[in-house]
């Protein structure tokens, strides 16, 4: 979108639809072009009138501004939710007639860090039957009915992007058309408004220029298009006319005779901004309606499929935990059984009650067998006496257990006990060393105690 | 399909996720309990794995006794007048314990008067010597005080004894 101004993207109104044939209705002669959405964009191929519709084709067409009107809207909230609610009272009050006669479509266009600004598209009920009614009679049963305004406002800026350094200049797209032009008027990406004039009433133009530019200055950005544009000598003179009304830069479409065919087409495929259908409540186009009930349909199947798979999902989870700790219940329930020697009755923690006294028991009544393999305080005896006699320390007394040890004597100096409490930690012990004051032949008494370690 | 058709898909749908949703929340709350329930399970097993693995050990042990013929062992108090060249033991007291059949514990508390610690460590080394053994389960011994190398020891041992096939009550044999 040009200059960097964004406004909001509507959703396509046939976005279902991976091609459609937009007619044209402006002119004398109904321009037909059908169109194909590619992965770049949107591809065109202009058809005869004789051609007819392809099969599955929807038909994308438009209101001219005569049949359709639009207004711009400023309510007073940002929040798209909020400001949605008073729109039709805002519009109820600017309207001609009553709006319950008509079918309005309210699109976003607030620019980010600007006022809310929203335009209502407009078509009252009775235009609208008569213009699907026309279009019917001659075998083209549209299933989108667009603002030609909006539309060649749009396609404008697709086609012909603001300049760099212009982009927020007031643009005019002039549609020249057999009799009439169309024209469509705004700012920047911002539509202001269209209107039905006379090519021949250049003064009403410059009455609408002037009312939406502001300080009347500023260069016009004007954009020819439609089947007049093709045509050197009238858009020669409606250039000279035109700037002579409001200076500024002209640019001619090219292949202006297709063009408000191609911005129906793109805008019924294609996402963007300002995307309207005036096709809705009763006039909704049956295959539309159809299409829209399948998708409803689709959305809800997957949202119960979704739901069913995550129900199978938590299922299988829970399944899965249950049957690891029934595994982990049946590996202690065979470790309880092999431990009692009999298939235990009892389960859970009653068994590891009933396992634990046993083996307890049973513990108690092995211990003497396995002391018999287990080594002796002789052999702590033994190297006790092979550290004393290294270490020059004289032992008075040796208490050895199995649980404890307590050893007592003097040592030279005061670090000289200290191999015989490293050989009874090696032996298992928890050491405590106790030192007494030096004796009178300058020897060390020491105590060391020791305990099994659990 | 008509539009009430896909308003009461729109609702089985909706309360289908409803549920799914609850019992999401059920689930996430279960396996929270459920791994901790798990966890306390796997430590049981552990643990019992380690206790069969000791007790294992331990009936390995007594197997192992259990195989030994019964060749009879020499007396204790012929070990030490050996090994304490003549000295005899001030006091011996002999205690028994019976044990699961056909064995006993028996425990010889010997007390040694004034003598070379030498000799009393060749007398320790010389029953556990024996086969089957005499094992020291507890020594207390006392310096001395005048004459370094000497002392006197209370040494504690025991054995195991398996009572004769076919004999009475005391017919034990010293393993």
């Amino acid at each position: 979108m040009a200059g960097g101004v964004q406004i909001p993207v509507e959703s396509a109104p046939l976005g279902g639809s991976g091609r459609c044939l937009a007619v044209d209705t402006l002119g004398p002669e109904p321009v037909r072009v059908l169109a194909r959405r590619r992965r770049a964009g949107v591809g065109f191929r202009r058809m005869a009138a004789a051609d007819g519709v392809p099969a599955r084709t929807p038909v994308a067409a438009a209101l001219s501004p005569r049949e359709g009107l639009t207004r711009v809207l400023t309510p007073p909230f940002r929040a798209p939710g909020k400001a949605r609610r008073v729109l039709a009272t805002l519009l109820d009050i600017d309207l001609p007639f009553d709006l319950d006669e008509c079918i309005v479509c309210y699109l976003d266009q607030t620019a980010r860090r600007s006022a809310p600004r929203w335009l209502a598209v407009v078509g009252r009920r009775q235009a609208v039957g008569e213009r699907i009614e026309e279009l019917r009679r001659r075998d083209l049963d549209p299933a989108c009915l667009d603002h030609a305004g909006v539309a060649a406002w749009t396609q404008s800026l697709e086609e012909a992007p603001p300049e760099e350094g212009v982009s927020a200049a007031t643009r005019v797209v002039m549609l020249l058309e057999a009799e009439q032009a169309l024209v469509s008027l705004g700012r920047g990406p911002v539509f202001a408004g269209s209107y039905a004039v006379r090519e021949r009433e250049p003064a009403r133009i410059a009455r609408l220029v002037r009312a939406h530019r502001g300080d009347g200055n500023e260069p016009v950005e004007w954009v020819f298009a439609g089947s007049g544009a093709a045509d050197a000598r009238r858009c020669e003179a409606a250039r000279s006319a035109l700037l002579a009304l409001a200076p500024g830069t002209v640019r001619v479409i090219r292949e202006p005779e297709t063009f408000l065919a191609r911005a129906l087409a793109q805008r019924a495929l294609t996402a963007g901004p300002l995307r309207c259908d005036l096709r809705q409540g009763e006039f909704v186009h049956a295959a539309v309606a159809r299409r829209r009930r399948r998708g409803a349909r689709r959305a809800a199947l997957a949202c119960g499929a979704a739901a069913l798979a995550v129900l199978a999902a938590d299922a299988a989870v829970l399944v899965a935990a249950r049957s690891r700790l029934r595994a982990a219940d049946r590996r202690i329930q065979a470790a309880v059984d092999r431990l009692a020697g009999y298939e235990v009755a009892a389960r859970g923690e009653d068994a590891l009650t009933i396992v634990e006294g046993m083996v307890a028991e049973r513990r108690a009544a092995l211990r003497p067998f396995a002391r018999m393999f287990e080594p002796s305080p002789a052999d702590l005896l033994t190297r006790v006496v092979r550290v004393a006699a290294r270490h020059r320390l004289h032992l008075t007394a040796v208490d050895l257990r199995d649980t404890r040890a307590t050893v007592r004597g003097t040592a030279p100096d005061w670090d000289a006990c200290e191999p015989l409490a490293r050989a009874l930690r090696a032996n298992g012990f928890d050491v405590a060393t106790t030192r007494e004051e030096r004796l009178e032949d300058e020897r060390v008494g020491f105590r060391i105690d020791g305990e099994a370690a659990p | 399909m008509r539009p009430r058709t896909i308003d009461l898909l729109w609702a089985a749908s909706g309360i289908l996720a409803a549920v799914a949703i609850a019992v999401t929340v059920h689930t996430v709350r279960t396996l929270g309990a459920t791994r901790e329930r798990l966890d306390a399970r796997l430590a049981t097993a552990a643990a019992l794995r380690m206790l069969a693995g000791e007790q294992a050990a331990w009936e390995a042990c007594r197997r192992k006794l259990d195989a030994v013929p019964g060749a009879k062992a020499v007396k204790l108090e012929t070990i030490l007048r050996s090994a304490l060249a003549g000295a005899a033991p001030e006091d011996v007291r002999d205690t028994a314990e019976e044990l699961e059949a056909p064995w006993r514990l028996r425990r010889k508390e010997v007390v040694l008067g004034d003598l070379p610690l030498e000799r009393v460590l060749a007398a320790v080394r010389q029953a556990a010597a024996q086969r089957p053994p005499w094992r020291l389960a507890e020594c207390r011994i006392e310096a001395a005080p005048a004459t370094p190398g000497r002392g006197r020891a209370v040494l504690v041992f025991e054995t195991l004894e398996k009572k004769r096939e076919g004999g009475n009550g005391a017919g034990y044999r010293n393993l």
